[in-house]
């Protein structure tokens, strides 16, 4: 895959996942004080990936937390895939001077 | 439009919990303070907050910064009657259960430690971030 569009999708991609924090954060502020929780619907038809809509949601402290350790390794995931493919094309270009 | 910052509702989040607690600590204090007059009573303290809507602070037509503590006090009051050596006397107090105070308490510091918990994970998020391209 042509690195520009890699990094398009990494980037869509960290973008939900700071999204998904933030609404998860929201959530325990809303279980708090007897607000609507919500959760977050990612249209999987939208090529983009930003698409998505927000789900009424109900969850206890223990699960926002355990979403919250969900997105953290998610992230590291996706970072750890960014990093391996920035180094290969850093090799390549070595490679080719 | 604003980046959306976790940190920030998080920071709203452990300062409503930090005032919860002190407003908890307050009317277990004041448990026993008796007063001659109802208009001294010192009811028992509350905080809340009004949270805007997720829709309004991911669109950044509202900012998670500028909400407002709301701090009430509960105006129940009992009345107490005193027998000094044969002399009739009425004190007045705030109308607080021991029980459901330590419940509150209770509550307020787990919600406290978890509030902790998701700040440290949102930080990690952060400096995840930071190593990208290393």
């Amino acid at each position: 895959m042509d690195v520009n569009i890699l990094l398009d999708k990494l980037s869509i991609s960290l973008t939900q996942l700071n999204t998904r924090n933030y609404v998860n954060n929201y959530n325990m502020l809303a279980a708090r004080t007897n607000n609507q929780q919500f959760s977050i619907a990612v249209n999987e038809s939208d090529p983009s990936g930003i698409e998505a809509k927000l789900v009424k949601d109900k969850k206890s402290i223990d699960d926002l937390i355990m979403n919250a350790i969900e997105i953290s390794s998610q992230q590291k995931k996706v970072i750890a895939l960014l990093n391996a493919r920035l180094e290969l094309e850093r090799l390549s270009y070595k490679g080719m001077k | 439009m604003e980046p959306l910052s976790s940190i920030d509702v998080i920071k709203v989040a452990l300062n409503l919990e930090m005032n919860r607690l002190e407003a908890t600590t307050s009317n277990l204090a004041n448990l026993n303070e008796t007063f001659e007059s109802k208009l001294d009573v010192v009811g028992n303290k509350s905080v809340n907050l009004e949270l805007p809507l997720i829709e309004d602070l991911l669109n950044g037509t509202e900012d998670i910064n500028s909400v407002e503590l709301i701090l009430s006090e509960s105006k129940k009051i009992e009345s107490i009657l005193n027998n000094q050596g044969g002399k009739l006397s009425v004190s007045y107090k705030a109308d607080t259960r021991i029980e459901g105070e330590l419940v509150k308490l209770g509550d307020v510091k787990r919600a406290y430690e978890a509030s902790l918990r998701l700040f440290n994970l949102s930080k990690q998020l952060n400096e995840q971030t930071l190593k990208i391209g290393k």
